[in-house]
């Protein structure tokens, strides 16, 4: 049992370097793409797959933390919840962006929001997970 | 995927069969995989040069960075669900410790360094090419053969 344990912590780990190679592939794409005042169709392009992508990513990881027994989930439960919010505000900023309704700072800074939450959701599944690893 | 596939597996019917659809669907996914990259970039190096590179003698330009990039970013997050799911259920249905660690390992590092590898191989050309090649196909082959496996050990229950 505690050999198939730690197969499967070694699977959370391996996914967790795959998020952080979307995260830089996608900041990659964001950097280079010249239009990011795109038109409409170009914004529903992005925001279109990335709703339901980020949205898995985190409730994957979020699900993790329910098997983690030193998580307080009470604690975590509204970061989680404010990541959901930035992830919406990300792609609703997107849309007003191409509409320009919104300056390109705004979004900025909600991408920038939504990624540091992200970063911080990756952080503590990656802590509990290497305890529990020393725990095994 | 914890709440996925639990001990009562064997007297649940119901999910046993929709864990041995969605196995079925992996194991197309990678199969079309396969396929896909070898249309559009291609498995053999002379082909995946002349795709990346671009080949004057025969008018091929280089493909568009951007379009490749956006390849890959999309690949990375369908291949790491297919692979969490696969290898999660994976350890969880086989009796004792499923396959060595080491396979797992070989699995996950050829699926993390075949997107850098052919990113990469873009600019800093044939070797690295070749890399993404032999990588590509290893962590597809070693996944087929865990979902194939899989989808025996589901059968079994």
């Amino acid at each position: 049992m505690i050999e198939k344990n730690r197969l499967l912590l070694l699977t959370i780990n391996y996914t967790l370097v795959f998020t952080l190679l979307i995260f830089a592939t996608g900041l990659w794409l964001f950097f280079i793409s010249s239009d990011i005042k795109s038109s409409l169709e170009g914004a529903l392009e992005v925001i279109v797959p990335h709703l339901f992508s980020i949205s898995i990513l985190a409730f994957i990881f979020g699900h993790f933390l329910l098997f983690i027994e030193s998580v307080d989930k009470d604690q975590v439960l509204k970061p989680i919840l404010f990541l959901y919010f930035f992830i919406l505000l990300e792609n609703l900023n997107r849309y007003l962006l191409s509409l320009e309704l919104i300056p390109i700072e705004l979004f900025n800074l909600s991408l920038a929001l939504m990624v540091l939450l992200f970063g911080w959701l990756i952080c503590i599944v990656w802590i509990n997970l290497y305890r529990s690893w020393q725990d095994l | 995927m914890k709440f996925l596939v639990n001990k009562e597996l064997k007297d649940n019917q119901f999910l046993k069969h929709l864990i041995y659809g969605l196995l079925v669907f992996i194991v197309l996914f990678l199969v079309l995989d396969l396929s896909f990259y070898h249309i559009k970039i291609g498995l053999i190096p002379s082909m995946a040069e002349d795709t990346l590179l671009g080949n004057e003698e025969i008018f091929v330009e280089p493909i568009l960075f951007d379009s490749l990039l956006l390849m890959v970013h999309t690949n990375l997050f369908f291949s790491m669900l297919a692979l969490l799911i696969l290898s999660s259920i994976y350890i969880r249905v086989s009796d004792r410790v499923p396959v060595s660690k080491s396979i797992f390992h070989i699995l996950f590092i050829s699926a993390v360094l075949a997107p850098i590898s052919l990113l990469f191989g873009y600019f800093f050309g044939k070797f690295l090419i070749v890399a993404w090649i032999v990588l590509f196909i290893t962590w597809h082959i070693i996944s087929l053969f865990l979902a194939i496996k899989t989808l025996y050990l589901v059968y079994r229950l």
